[in-house]
């Protein structure tokens, strides 16, 4: 068992390109337990903190660290089979010498474990040195939380152990026909070419049927949480399933490519995809995903962002804050004058407010809410109502018995109640002076403009100051005070804090859930987009190394280095292009699926997105021809 | 036709050749043998233009390799020479038959006709049946054939082989030496053989040794 150890040691640590490998296996490892911790920890505290959706979030919190899991046993596997034909050959060799496929196994293990043990010790301070400097990051004012910034201890063990573990598997995976062919005494004549499977095409269109139907089907008010999670299986399935089907995808592009390939460069280049199909996609999985995500996570946003809360929160963080106080006409002046010196406070709009019926309305029965201001008064406290005339009343345009008014009253509040979130069907006191109204001149208004605004939920009517004969109500009327504080969030605080109790129509729950999601969408591409670039250019440079010799080769024959070049880009763009662009077109679907039973519009189709992976599809594919057909080198050529 | 005068050839601080000579004529075939390291296959390389020596030159037809670009190299061998490895290195996703069709095609033929030139190659040679296998499938010996067939599709002025039976038994070593100077000498081609067996060399019309990275001196060598 020591010599089985001692080999595999050597073995991580014998020569250069061995020692490269086992740098490349730990700095995977390292990536892979650091960025998965990292996600979990951030996925913890921006949700779970977030004080909205509760149930929802644990979900979303796997969700993303399933996202994070499936690149990192991507790359995780990808770099534990680097220079896969020599090391097989190695371990064939012990093979030869006799040793058991178990304990060669387990030197294939030894060697890898060492390296992936060490990497994934060092993705600890890794996880916490970037924890640290994510926690520096402001969220739109969000404090982290540090007992919430933390990785559960069963999340500790299976991070540490599971990358440990898909990389020492992988390393003692059965040998591949290359290592059978090597240990056959007469080379293989096994057919190495293996055609994917057509069962990998099954999570894919079962996840995009499901998309579909839920695209299609109209949805009433009420969505069950079975439809929902149906759903929601849907979407995963279409996105993890494109993984899956796209080998199958590539061997039927090459398929076709090797009928109608004319040249050498087609016929190289298409005979190479379909004896590996999955090998470049292996290696741009991880892009893919990203791509899935950035597409895709656009309606789990926008449905959020759909939401009236949040449309609120965003006015509130974008351009100003708005509260409301209500006060009796007689304290008005008073509160004004410690409002307007209260720090955070910029602009203090006071609307007398009224309640006024109509004709021969029983006002016990109906009555409707009327501010009492001017155009420039209603502008300045929020309210955006563009067709307002000085001088006129504005009438809202839902009500009916409004519009064919000729005349009603107005009558004073004088007992102020709090927001009048609606108006009131217990009026507080209608003891209050009233007046005559003269509703025949009245402009109407869209009632939307005198209903969402600052003071929450509105009126439905608005008096000019100067109306005829209401100057005894708005003496004695309470006002509402349209307090305005610069944009951000604790306007509601700094008011209380001042003893001044205050209302604010936005619920940042829904906002800063919103924004959690969006700060890890971005943090997952980021960390994806890492996890992405490693995986290439460690595959990337194995793969060139590995055709170094086969590149040699075609060279002596005469192949001009242009031909081994165009053919390279060939082999290595289609698959990218077919990934990324079928990923982002997946994504977008899978998005527009989970937007459907929100009632929101559907995302437009993400020009700008396509259009980057298809320039970063050519780049990628661009980079793999570095090196090939340059002049080869000594140990290339020579063999006596 | 082929000349190689004064070679040198080092790699780093190793010495690979020291002044080697020789020259091959249209029609006749050549074994170049030698100890390991004696510089054999950097000498092959250096006649095909794949490395550049040092010092020395290589001319083939009155045209110095050395001092053409890599492009032009490259074109020169194509048109000109023919190469087979020990392993036949034949490129493992292609069939045999758009292996052997591979120089014809990089030389403009069309598909079609390089597919049936091909075709009529691997028939001569015994190994039709396998022309629509990847390489990978067949056998060292077919392999080794077709790697021949390559090598001569497009009747090169010199063909090259780098120990191209070094991986075979006996009986393929003879058949795939058989396949190989039939079809030389039908072209009129210049041949020149890498290898360590006497049996191999025996199928050709010359030796030559190689040694410590020179030609050793034979009464035909200084005759030349």
């Amino acid at each position: 068992m020591t010599s089985v150890l001692t080999l595999g040691l050597r073995l991580a640590w014998g020569t250069r390109e061995q020692r490269l490998r086992s740098v490349a296996v730990a700095v995977a490892s390292a990536l892979g337990s650091g960025s998965l911790l990292l996600v979990w920890a951030i996925a913890r505290d921006r949700l779970l903190g977030a004080g909205a959706f509760h149930s929802e979030a644990g979900f979303v919190v796997v969700g993303a660290v399933l996202m994070v899991a499936l690149p990192v046993v991507a790359m995780v596997a990808t770099v534990a089979r680097l220079q896969t034909r020599g090391r097989e050959e190695r371990l064939a060799n012990l093979r030869r010498l006799g040793l058991s496929a178990a304990r060669t196994r387990l030197v294939a293990a030894v060697e890898v474990g060492v390296a992936s043990a060490t990497g994934v010790l060092l993705g600890i301070p890794l996880y916490l040195g970037l924890g640290w400097l994510t926690q520096r990051i402001d969220v739109t004012g969000q404090p982290w939380n540090p007992y919430l910034f933390t990785v559960p201890t069963y999340g500790w063990v299976g991070v540490l152990l599971g990358v440990l573990v898909v990389a020492v598997l992988v390393a003692a995976w059965p040998p591949t026909d290359q290592n059978d062919r090597s240990v056959e005494s007469d080379r293989g004549r096994t057919d190495d070419v293996r055609r994917p499977g057509l069962w990998r095409l099954g999570p894919l269109l079962l996840g995009l049927a499901v998309c579909g139907w839920s695209v299609l089907h109209t949805f009433g008010d009420y969505v069950s949480d079975a439809q929902a999670y149906v759903i929601l299986v849907g979407v995963a399935l279409a996105g993890f399933g494109l993984l899956l089907a796209a080998p199958v995808l590539v061997r039927l592009v090459a398929d076709v490519g090797v009928k109608v390939a004319r040249g050498p460069v087609t016929t190289i280049a298409t005979r190479r995809l379909q004896a590996r199909p999955g090998s470049v996609l292996r290696v741009v999985a991880t892009l893919m995903a990203v791509l899935v995500v950035l597409a895709g996570a656009r309606g789990v946003i926008a449905a959020f962002q759909d939401l009236p809360q949040y449309e609120e929160a965003e006015r509130s963080f974008s351009q100003e804050q708005v509260a409301e106080v209500s006060a009796s006409a007689a304290e008005a002046a008073g509160i004004v004058a410690t409002l307007n010196e209260t720090p955070g406070v910029e602009r203090v709009i006071a609307l007398p407010m009224t309640l006024v019926t109509i004709e021969d309305q029983d006002r016990d029965d109906e009555s409707i809410l009327a501010a009492v201001a001017t155009c420039a008064e209603l502008k300045d406290a929020g309210a955006r109502v563009p067709d307002c005339v000085e001088g006129r009343l504005l009438v809202g345009d839902s009500r009916p018995d409004l519009l064919t008014a000729k005349s009603g009253t107005v009558t004073a509040l004088t007992e102020p109640q709090g927001p009048y979130l609606e108006p009131p069907d217990e009026l507080p006191n209608r003891e209050g002076p009233s007046a005559g109204l003269d509703l025949s001149d009245a402009v109407t208004v869209p009632a939307d403009d005198l209903y969402d605004w600052g003071v929450e939920g509105g009126v439905h009517l608005v008096i000019p100051p100067d109306a005829a004969e209401i100057g005894e109500v708005v003496a004695a009327t309470d006002r509402q005070l349209v307090v305005h504080g610069p944009p951000g969030r604790g306007l509601t605080t700094t008011l209380d804090q001042a003893g001044i109790w205050s209302y604010s129509a936005y619920d940042t729950a829904d906002y800063d859930f919103g924004q959690s999601m969006l700060f890890l969408m971005w943090a997952l591409a980021a960390v994806l987009f890492v996890l992405g670039l490693f995986t290439v250019t460690v595959a990337l440079v194995d793969r060139a190394a590995a055709r170094r010799q086969e590149n040699a080769s075609l060279r002596a024959l005469g192949t001009s280095p242009g031909v081994l070049r165009r053919a390279q880009f060939l082999e290595a763009v289609v698959p990218v292009l077919l990934g990324t662009v079928s990923a982002v077109l997946v994504g977008w679907f899978g998005g527009n699926a989970y937007l459907s039973f929100g009632l929101v519009d559907p995302l437009p189709v993400p020009w700008l997105l396509l259009a980057g992976s298809v320039l970063g599809s050519f780049v990628v594919a661009g980079l793999t021809v570095f090196g090939i057909g340059s002049d080869s080198g000594p140990e290339d050529v020579r063999r006596g | 036709m082929l000349t190689a005068r004064h070679l040198t050839l080092s790699y780093g601080p190793t010495p690979a050749l020291r002044g080697a000579s020789l020259h091959l004529e249209a029609g006749e075939s050549t074994a170049l043998m030698g100890a390991s390291g004696s510089g054999k296959s950097s000498l092959l390389h250096c006649l095909a233009g794949v490395l550049v020596p040092d010092t020395g030159d290589v001319h083939l037809d009155g045209v110095a390799l050395s001092g053409l670009k890599d492009r032009d190299r490259s074109r020169l061998r194509l048109e000109r020479i023919g190469v087979v490895f020990q392993h036949g290195d034949l490129v493992p996703e292609l069939t045999v038959i758009e292996n052997v069709a591979l120089p014809l095609q990089l030389l403009g033929v069309k598909r079609a006709e390089a597919r049936r030139r091909a075709q009529d190659l691997l028939a001569e040679l015994g190994v039709a049946d396998v022309a629509d296998r990847r390489t990978s499938t067949v056998s060292g010996g077919q392999a080794q054939r077709a790697a021949v067939a390559r090598a001569v599709v497009h009747e090169p002025a010199v063909v090259l082989a780098d120990e191209p039976t070094g991986a075979l038994d006996s009986l393929n070593a003879e058949a795939v030496m058989d396949a190989l100077t039939t079809l030389v000498r039908r072209t009129g081609a210049a041949l020149l053989v890498v290898t360590h067996d006497n049996l191999v060399a025996s199928h050709l019309d010359r030796l030559v040794t190689l040694s410590d990275g020179a030609v050793v001196p034979t009464g035909q060598e200084a005759a030349r």
